[in-house]
């Protein structure tokens, strides 16, 4: 009799180590994830980096494209002199001018650390919410650029200047946003090219662009997100402890990493800036 | 004889930890003051690009000394105040002199329809304007710089190691007057 109670007795303490190491997991997860959560002036870049469309206005075309050029020249240019360039772009709301001085260019892009060797451009365009005909709209309010320290010596302000007035405030794509944000970023990155890395060219064309704009519109639910009914399965008696362990453990080891060094693909090159750059008012 | 050996071996022990705190201790007011060193010279830096190019402003104005002669004597002034500083106190007192003079010469061009200006023009003011952004940038770094190795050298031990090692026991901050360091916003939509 002795013998036969012992399975279940061990079977039960079995269950409890589980469910303990389990529960352990869960808070330990929780508590790391408490103390990482500090108090932050500025948003950090998203998971893409090189587009941070905080205001939520860029087509995902344009989104993809610029992600796609900005990793291209990070790629690129990394046995350059000087090499490792980024260019990142970030978009934000606020309510009216006034609020445009609670972001500092040069705070976000120390950062955001980008480019390698200080070679990194970053544009900030900021919106403010318009009511026409009870319909909300967004309105590019200012458009900032800081160039970090090395990039300084190869791009001057009155050339950036010209960049951002003939194209994003240009008249020849300026009328439509995506279409300026993006002729924009490729007079940039021609000027990236040509000018800090001396290529010969950098080719691109807008109609072409135009095109596949029209032929990938927006899709809903196209971004990756965690549906909640997977959260609610996990909460349930019917998940199974590996399905749980499946969820926690990554993220946990997410955490451990440093916010995601692991799954991230695109970071940061660690470069600085030091203010310079220009602003320009619509 | 062991107790012997246990005397010096915690004497040794007491001379190795006291060693250790002063070489790290020094070294690290040393990182501290050789910051300073490096953000005072990105000021310089930056101080004499923004000289250069009001420079290259004002020959791309014309009729600014007849009428606006207020404005082209204070610009001068300012210039030749820089040129002159030799002390920390001069060289900020010429900053700010720039920085206003800089302000008023925007105003007075955008105002005044007998002062014209050539093609460069607003691209020098691009320049500048960028230029003073990454000033208020370079005087932010330099005083945060300072606050660090302020603050550590009045801390215990470190203060030891200042007067030891004759480190300055305060550095200066850049002070500007209220609005001084602002940076001016051009539309050039106006």
């Amino acid at each position: 009799m002795k013998v036969l109670m012992k399975y279940p007795s061990s079977i039960s303490m079995t269950r409890y180590s589980i469910k303990f190491i389990f529960f352990s997991i869960m808070i330990s997860g929780l508590l790391l994830i408490l103390f990482g959560c500090t108090d932050r002036k500025y948003p950090r870049p998203t998971d893409q980096y090189y587009v941070n469309d905080y205001a939520n206005i860029l087509y995902q075309a344009t989104r993809h494209s610029i992600t796609r050029e900005g990793e291209r020249l990070y790629e690129v240019t990394q046995d350059e002199v000087d090499g490792g360039a980024q260019l990142v772009v970030a978009t934000f709301v606020v309510e009216n001018l006034s609020d445009i001085a609670n972001y500092d260019k040069t705070e976000i892009f120390r950062e955001w650390k980008i480019g390698k060797n200080d070679m990194g451009l970053l544009v900030i365009l900021f919106f403010t919410e318009e009511v026409i005909d009870e319909i909300d709209y967004l309105v590019l309010a200012e458009t900032q650029i800081e160039v970090g320290y090395r990039m300084e010596q190869y791009l001057t302000p009155s050339q950036l200047g010209n960049i951002v007035d003939n194209t994003l405030y240009g008249d020849e794509w300026g009328d439509d946003l995506d279409m300026g944000v993006m002729y924009m970023v490729y007079e940039l990155l021609s000027a990236i090219y040509i000018d800090a890395y001396g290529y010969e060219s950098f080719n691109y064309d807008m109609e072409v662009y135009q095109e596949y704009l029209f032929d990938n519109p927006d899709v809903a639910g196209d971004d990756s997100h965690v549906p909640l009914s997977w959260i609610l399965y996990l909460l349930s008696p019917f998940a199974t402890t590996g399905d749980r362990l499946g969820v926690i453990i990554p993220i946990i080891l997410f955490i451990l990493i440093g916010g995601g060094g692991a799954v991230v693909k695109n970071k940061g090159g660690g470069g600085s800036s030091g203010g310079m750059g220009i602003f320009r008012r619509r | 004889m062991a107790k012997k050996y246990l005397g010096l071996g915690i004497t040794g022990f007491i001379v190795v930890v006291l060693g250790i705190m002063l070489i790290t201790g020094y070294n690290g007011l040393v990182t501290l003051d050789t910051n300073i060193d490096g953000k005072y010279a990105q000021i310089e830096n930056r101080l004499q690009e923004r000289h250069d190019k009001i420079g290259q402003v004002l020959g791309a104005v014309s009729g600014l000394q007849q009428h606006a002669e207020t404005i082209y004597n204070a610009i001068t002034a300012a210039r030749a105040a820089y040129a002159s500083a030799s002390t920390m106190e001069e060289l900020i007192a010429a900053d700010a002199a720039e920085a206003i003079a800089f302000t008023d010469l925007l105003v007075v061009v955008e105002d005044n329809p007998l002062i014209t200006a050539n093609v460069g023009y607003y691209a020098l003011i691009d320049e500048i304007s960028s230029m003073e952004s990454a000033l208020s940038v370079a005087r932010r770094d330099y005083n945060e710089a300072v606050q660090a190795y302020n603050a550590s050298v009045r801390r215990f031990p470190r203060i030891l190691y200042a007067s030891l090692f004759g480190f300055e026991k305060e550095v200066d901050y850049w002070k500007m007057n209220e609005g001084a360091d602002e940076v001016p916003v051009i539309d050039f939509n106006d």
